[in-house]
């Protein structure tokens, strides 16, 4: 059962009193919140996601309401892991950023048995390209493009590797777009479902688009990577696509994980599969039209 | 003062088209090396050298001039390997 298919007030009653479980990629995540506006976005933006009321979650997080130290009139929300507060308290009105952002944080320090890439994951014929960056360069943007323009959505934010098997787990999530991606996405894809802008998040203007529900259905269906491309978005900068050294690619991939260091030789070993698995290269783009022209080429020429 | 490798049979090393990546069990870190800084770890480990030595070698396998300039840049390397842990120095009788 997913949670479209559950009546509002029983999604609330939910997340009010035993946490609502969903499956997101390989965890099961367990969320509590009281907090009706979240509730709500919750109800629209998590509504292809299965509910798994019954399997163990991996993770249990909270969203609670508290009174603001500096003005007692004003609530603010917190984020709890296992009852712990990672972060300091935020305004109301950002309690999805922030349980994103905690979720996101859960999985990036709690996750050692897969190799955590940063890195945007689409798949296409059966093969998945990395788009492996820092924040800033604008793989979530790219990703929310592509994952509605044909490619499967994989993350907009992690590389799940299983070293053994050299394996991607899916695990699709609310796609954040920041400040003036907001505008560009609402014209370029305008029938996709998103969340109202949070303004004022320590990363601007914030708002999530929900992951396609094919997807969703989908995220059991692992894959293996055939392309690395280290993608940045230039203004006014014509589509350009060139190849790049394993070597700085091995570098650049192994800078822009999560837990490489963590893994020791597991991790190193896995990089070099990967990088001779699969073909290299740095991308350069402004619009999204040219980009796409350039990434259906590039993976139906094999 | 002569120079050696330090638990070199431990790297785990790949080499991509003469650069290579270096995992250090030791440290936990990755480097990256140049093919000329590979040879030197790879003299080192056949047997101790000086840095005379090793430039001397190093100017003939990759055709330069072994001057002074080009072995102050070796004792540069050798110096950094140091602090990373991939050399040490050794003294006669130590």
């Amino acid at each position: 059962m997913v949670v479209n298919q559950i009546p509002f007030e029983e999604f609330h009653m939910l997340l009010h009193r035993q946490g609502l479980r969903v499956a997101i990629g390989p965890f099961n995540v367990c969320i509590h919140t009281s907090y009706k506006p979240l509730i709500e976005q919750l109800y629209l933006l998590y509504s292809h996601y299965r509910i798994t009321q019954d399997e163990i979650a991996e993770f249990h997080v909270r969203i609670v309401t508290e009174r603001s130290l500096r003005n007692p009139f004003k609530r603010n929300i917190r984020f709890l892991l296992d009852g712990q507060s990672p972060f300091e308290s935020f305004p109301q009105e950002q309690a999805l950023a922030v349980l994103e952002w905690g979720i996101n944080l859960a999985i990036a320090v709690r996750v050692n048995h897969l190799l955590l890439l940063h890195s945007a994951v689409v798949e296409k014929n059966g093969h998945v390209i990395l788009f492996p960056a820092w924040p800033g360069s604008g793989k979530t943007t790219l990703c929310t493009v592509l994952s509605y323009q044909g490619f499967r959505l994989f993350s907009d934010e992690f590389g799940l590797m299983d070293t053994q098997q050299q394996l991607f787990l899916p695990i699709p999530r609310l796609m954040p777009l920041k400040n003036e991606s907001i505008a560009v996405i609402r014209n370029y894809l305008p029938d996709i479902v998103m969340g109202r802008p949070i303004p004022n998040t320590q990363k601007g203007t914030v708002a999530h688009v929900r992951p396609p529900e094919k997807s969703i259905l989908l995220s059991k269906h692992t894959c293996k990577a055939r392309w690395i491309i280290f993608p940045k978005w230039i203004a006014d900068t014509p589509v350009k696509i060139e190849a790049i050294s394993d070597s700085e690619a091995f570098m650049m991939l192994a800078s822009n994980a999560f837990n490489y260091e963590a893994l020791g030789a597991t991790g190193f070993c896995a990089v070099a599969d990967l990088i001779r698995s699969c073909d290299c290269f740095k991308l350069v783009y402004s619009d999204f039209d040219s980009v796409m022209e350039v990434l259906h080429q590039l993976t139906n020429e094999t | 003062m002569h120079w050696r490798t330090n638990h070199f049979e431990t790297l785990l090393i790949e080499n991509w088209d003469e650069e290579y990546t270096v995992f250090q069990p030791d440290s936990g870190k990755t480097h990256f090396l140049n093919h000329m800084s590979m040879k030197m770890l790879i003299y080192l480990d056949q047997k101790p050298a000086t840095l005379e030595e090793i430039s001397a070698y190093l100017a003939v396998q990759f055709q330069q001039e072994p001057d002074h300039d080009f072995q102050r840049n070796i004792e540069k390397v050798l110096y950094h390997f140091d602090t990373l842990g991939l050399v040490k120095k050794s003294f006669v009788g130590s």
